[in-house]
């Protein structure tokens, strides 16, 4: 059975520039990057989507494979998923049909967590307040 | 007690307000932040010395918020939460659900407390004259983030340094070189606006405004700008991983300047080199660390610096072993910015 899915904002805040898509989780401070497909992807999962209606437009959309393309998608949403950024949603919407029909890249997720230490820190118990943010306490 | 409701804020911000009402007398001012006016109302003289080292342009004209500063008096009562209800970076908490209008943000040495929509600000110091280095180097974020943000106005983690062309936008996490650009910049007779924490106008066009006239240094500071380092300051005792103060000559400050170019420093290998990166690249450099070290607003600034970024040229600045070579590296980027690409 089809899932609808959506994005996780507000928990979830994201932008996209020059074709890349920039995701912070505010809860774990964890951030991520998506070029190309994965972009257009989170493009129609962020406003909610169904996933039968998403792997339908991938294929109209990109030249390649069916299974390769449906496994990519597959594995995206599974990985999506799992970092909390996306969730299964109550309401989705039909995509627009594709603006064109282009060779399909897997897409791929970046993940950065070098940030995360300063979410995940008690503020008063392990910063160095005497070093001040973001120093944390030694071990 | 779980987290507070914005009604137990409310009320705590009543109680706050006749405190501070009661600290004695206040000494107030106006201040001018890019567009933003903001009033001072601070009890005390320590405190009064904190604001040596806030920027800001003095101004007659009437203000859009206000931060009013005391210290918390002997027997004041307890604050209506537990450590382990605050959030990150003490984020107590903001405004959610329509009609809530207060936050507040519980750090150890200080208290922040916001009614939002108003702009108006109660920042209560636990104890004026034992406050960490970092709070005297870069006063009252927190109390500033609120009383500045707004919509396309915002603190950033960021540098930025320029002259009469505008300014390099610095992005980049802690140790990245901020600090070492800036103060290379500087000390070759650009303008400083920061080497840490801004303002920005998203406009069109953006504009980095001065929040603080200091710069922070670390020994390695000291050894590469002699110059500006005779006049660095730290205490007399310091604690670990307290950096040297410099209250940055007031020549020196820019109190804002338009914004050409976002340069993300690297310490690299011995040579400075400049490199045209994407502007998702420079975002990527300037969000998530704006975002995680300020998490007030939950990442809506976010929005703010991608506009910000949109339409500017973007670069990578390696930072090589010579501080000679900045200044030219952001002259150079500059000097880009004026060519159509």
């Amino acid at each position: 059975m089809s899932r609808a899915l959506r994005g996780n904002t507000p928990t979830v805040v994201h932008e996209t520039i020059d074709g890349e898509t920039i995701l912070i989780h505010m809860g774990t401070g964890v951030y991520y990057s998506l070029e190309g497909t994965g972009s257009e992807l989170w493009s129609l999962l962020e406003p909610g989507v169904h996933e039968r209606d998403l792997l339908d437009h991938a294929l109209v959309r990109w030249e390649g494979d069916r299974g390769q393309i449906e496994d990519a998608i597959n594995a995206l949403i599974i990985e999506l998923m799992g970092e909390d950024l996306i969730v299964v949603g109550d309401n989705a919407a039909t995509p627009l049909p594709p603006p064109g029909r282009v060779p399909f890249a897997p897409p791929q997720l970046a993940k950065f967590t070098d940030m995360q230490e300063f979410m995940l820190v008690d503020p008063l118990h392990d910063v160095d307040v005497a070093a001040g943010w973001p120093h944390v306490n030694p071990v | 007690m779980s987290t507070p409701s914005e009604d137990d804020l409310r009320a705590l911000a009543r109680r706050l307000a006749e405190e501070a009402r009661h600290a004695g007398p206040a000494v107030e001012h106006v201040r001018r932040f890019g567009d933003a006016r903001l009033r001072l109302c601070v009890t005390g003289r320590a405190l009064a010395d904190l604001l040596e080292a806030l920027g800001g342009r003095p101004t007659q004209a009437p203000p859009d918020g206000c931060i009013r500063l005391w210290e918390r008096p002997p027997g004041a009562p307890p604050v209506p939460w537990r450590e382990h209800d605050l959030g990150p970076r003490g984020l107590v908490r903001r405004p959610g659900a329509p009609g809530e209008t207060h936050a507040a943000v519980n750090e150890p040495h200080a208290l922040t407390l916001v009614d939002v929509p108003a702009r108006e600000v109660l920042w209560r110091s636990e104890a004026a004259a034992e406050l960490p280095w970092w709070e005297r180097a870069a006063p009252l974020r927190p109390a500033l983030f609120w009383a500045l943000a707004g919509p396309g106005r915002g603190l950033v983690h960021a540098g930025a340094v320029g002259d009469e062309r505008g300014a390099v936008l610095l992005a980049g996490p802690g140790g990245s070189g901020k600090t070492t650009v800036a103060l290379a910049a500087a000390a070759d007779g650009m303008r400083y606006v920061a080497d840490d924490y801004l303002l920005i106008e998203a406009g069109p066009p953006a504009r980095a405004v001065n929040l603080f006239t200091t710069a922070k240094l670390d020994a390695g500071h000291l050894a590469r700008f002699p110059a500006l380092a005779r006049r660095a300051r730290r205490s007399a005792d310091p604690v670990d991983g307290e950096k040297y103060v410099l209250p940055m000559p007031q020549d020196a400050l820019a109190t804002e300047l338009v914004v050409r170019a976002v340069a993300v420093p690297q310490i690299a290998g011995p040579r400075t080199a400049v490199r045209s990166i994407s502007g998702a690249a420079a975002l990527l450099a300037l969000a998530p660390s704006t975002a995680m070290q300020m998490p007030y607003d939950g990442g809506a600034v976010l929005a703010t610096l991608a506009s910000v970024v949109r339409g500017l040229p973007c670069f990578a600045l390696e930072v090589g072993e010579d501080p000679a070579d900045l200044a030219p590296a952001v002259d150079e980027m500059l000097e880009r910015t004026a060519v159509p690409v």
